[in-house]
């Protein structure tokens, strides 16, 4: 019940946040709508507005189905198949929208062809020599060393105190992970000064303050990103070395980090989105350079003629990929081989919840299986061996953990950390202590099996 | 001034940005002295190579429309408005051009009447 809170409390979000930022690009901005660029006076054409107005009915249409669907995952006691449920519905959001958004660019196309509705400046790149004089760096890097700082302090303690232990190499590499955004945030600082100009008009005033506005706000972005991160990465740290102790509170921690790393964004955008709508309207020689023919369905860019490899999206939010250059194309190939992964590591998962969990003794040692995965004692090693009838208060360190299933390391109350693999909807749990103190906690699939087990232990050890 | 670069054009980019410069220097877009910009901005903002904006700019320089150098980069030169010979280079230019527009069929009244009328333009 608890992961089927949290996947609800995480996913559904997503599917509201997909369908707004499409949604929004029904609108137009700067001449440019569902990925077309139309001259202004047509923008309103009844034909425009019909194929707009299908495009809306069929995403409404996607975005009911698909908002029922989650709920399904409430028939079924198996994590795994309720992990299995939202990941495919993850998965299918991440592209379903966007097929009401291609048709609608198809026709749209089809209706701009039809109707001779070609611009001036079509299929070319559009400069403004003024906008290209000004330098483009108003905020200084310096706003990001104290976010780098903070980063950094809990990866230094965990270099400093680095053991071979399991948990210490654990901690160094997942906050380092963590707080690999932190220190992408300049990176891509920088390259939100390199991207293409705003364009809107024959006057470079505008097309300067225009560009300025995107540059300074998504400027202001990443600085926000970097802040963000970087608490979020300490945060983190003290979570994984159990200075926070309750899940819950992590949990809320990470919606908060989430929420803000989208605020941050969000307000980047619609800032730019508000100036351009402005700038556009002001101005009584509006521009748009038509570059359609660079935009795959008007969502993907390909441009070979362009060196620039990451670009203002056209359609939601963000940055995009030039997919003519070989990085953008490698970009692409790993982007579609994660989501393709993620069904797929649901297939695993289902297979690991019900794979039997095993219990045998032989004559030399006592081994717990489950799926790919063995633990052996041998007698020799064994110190003490006990049973509990009920489980202390545990927590996953790290493994896996379903109702029916905790393997891996696990911290056990009074215990300390302990290697485990049992059923613990059981009553009946062998404890193992070897003679390097290390403590083991095994089950079989079910008490009796268990009982069976340690009854045939207890004569085998001195 | 805007640059609008055709890249499924024949003509080759960097000709592209040397004629369009040409043209806003008579068009008064830009005047003398006018700061252009760097070969590096001008490629990090178009998404063009620097060597396609510096040929544009060394051919500039040749030609006499541009001024350039280390300490105050590109500038539009001033204009020699006394001189009234007329370079050679426009002239084998203009004699092409004459060719192709009588192959084309175009009377030479029609050729003239347009050539005011572009002329003008220019102010």
């Amino acid at each position: 019940m608890f992961m089927k809170i949290i996947l609800f409390v995480f996913c559904y979000p997503i599917l509201p946040i997909m369908y707004f930022i499409i949604k929004n690009e029904l609108e137009p901005h700067k001449n440019i709508i569902l990925g077309v660029t139309l001259p202004s006076d047509e923008l309103r054409n009844p034909k425009v507005k019909e194929i707009i107005s299908r495009a809306k009915k069929s995403m409404r249409r996607i975005a009911i189905v698909l908002a029922l669907l989650p709920f399904t995952s409430l028939l079924t006691k198996y994590d795994s198949i309720v992990y299995a449920i939202f990941i495919t519905w993850i998965t299918v959001l991440c592209f379903i929208f966007f097929l009401p958004f291609m048709k609608g660019n198809l026709q749209l196309h089809k209706l701009k062809k039809e109707q001779n509705w070609h611009l001036d400046e079509e299929g070319t790149t559009i400069v403004d020599l003024k906008v290209t004089l000004e330098e483009p760096n108003p905020l200084s890097k310096y706003w990001f060393l104290p976010a780098i700082v903070l980063t950094c302090i809990p990866i230094i303690i965990d270099l400093c105190t680095i053991t071979s232990k399991d948990s210490n190499l654990l901690s160094l590499a997942t906050t380092t992970l963590v707080g690999l955004v932190t220190f992408l945030c300049p990176f891509l600082f920088h390259i939100a000064y390199k991207t293409k100009q705003e364009i809107v008009s024959q006057d470079s005033l505008r097309n300067q303050t225009l560009t300025r506005i995107r540059r300074y706000n998504f400027g202001k972005c990443f600085i926000g990103l970097s802040y963000t991160n970087a608490i979020y990465t300490i945060l983190f740290w003290l979570y994984i070395n159990h200075y926070i102790d309750s899940i819950i509170l992590f949990l809320i921690i990470t919606l908060l980090y989430t929420f803000f790393l989208l605020w941050w964004v969000l307000r980047a955008e619609f800032k730019v989105r508000l100036a351009q709508q402005q700038f556009s309207i002001q101005s009584e020689d509006s521009f748009t350079a038509d570059e359609d023919s660079y935009w795959i369905y008007g969502l993907l860019y390909y441009n070979p003629n362009d060196k620039h490899l990451i670009v203002p999206k056209r359609v939601g939010l963000g940055t995009d990929m030039n997919y003519a250059k070989p990085a953008g194309k490698v970009f692409g190939v790993i982007i579609a081989l994660i989501i393709l992964a993620m069904p797929i590591s649901a297939i695993g998962l289902i297979q690991s919840e019900f794979s039997p969990l095993l219990l045998t003794i032989d004559e030399e040692s006592i081994t717990a299986k489950h799926f790919h995965t063995t633990y052996g004692i041998d007698f020799d090693d064994i110190k003490t061996v006990e049973t509990w009838d009920e489980l202390p208060n545990i927590s996953k360190d790290n493994g896996t953990g379903f109702s029916t299933l905790c393997k891996g390391t696990y911290s056990i109350a009074g215990n300390g950390s302990c290697t485990v693999c049992f059923n613990p909807t059981n009553h009946l749990f062998i404890v193992i202590t070897k003679e390097n103190d290390k403590k083991y906690v095994f089950s079989g699939s079910t008490d009796k099996k268990t009982e069976e087990v340690y009854n045939i232990l207890i004569t085998k050890i001195p | 001034m805007l640059l609008s670069l055709d890249f499924s054009s024949d003509i080759p980019i960097y000709q592209q940005i040397r004629n369009q410069i040409i043209i806003a220097i008579s068009d008064g877009k830009l005047l003398p002295g006018d700061q252009l910009p760097t070969i590096r901005n001008l490629a990090d903002q178009s998404g063009i190579n620097m060597m396609t904006v510096s040929k544009a700019y060394q051919l500039l320089k040749q030609e006499g429309y541009i001024t350039a150098d280390r300490r105050n980069g590109a500038k539009v030169a001033p204009r020699n408005v006394s001189s009234s010979e007329i370079p050679r280079v426009l002239h084998n230019e203009l004699q092409l051009l004459i060719s192709q527009f009588h192959l084309q069929g175009v009377k030479e009244d029609q050729f003239l009447s347009l050539c005011k009328e572009l002329y003008n333009k220019e102010g």
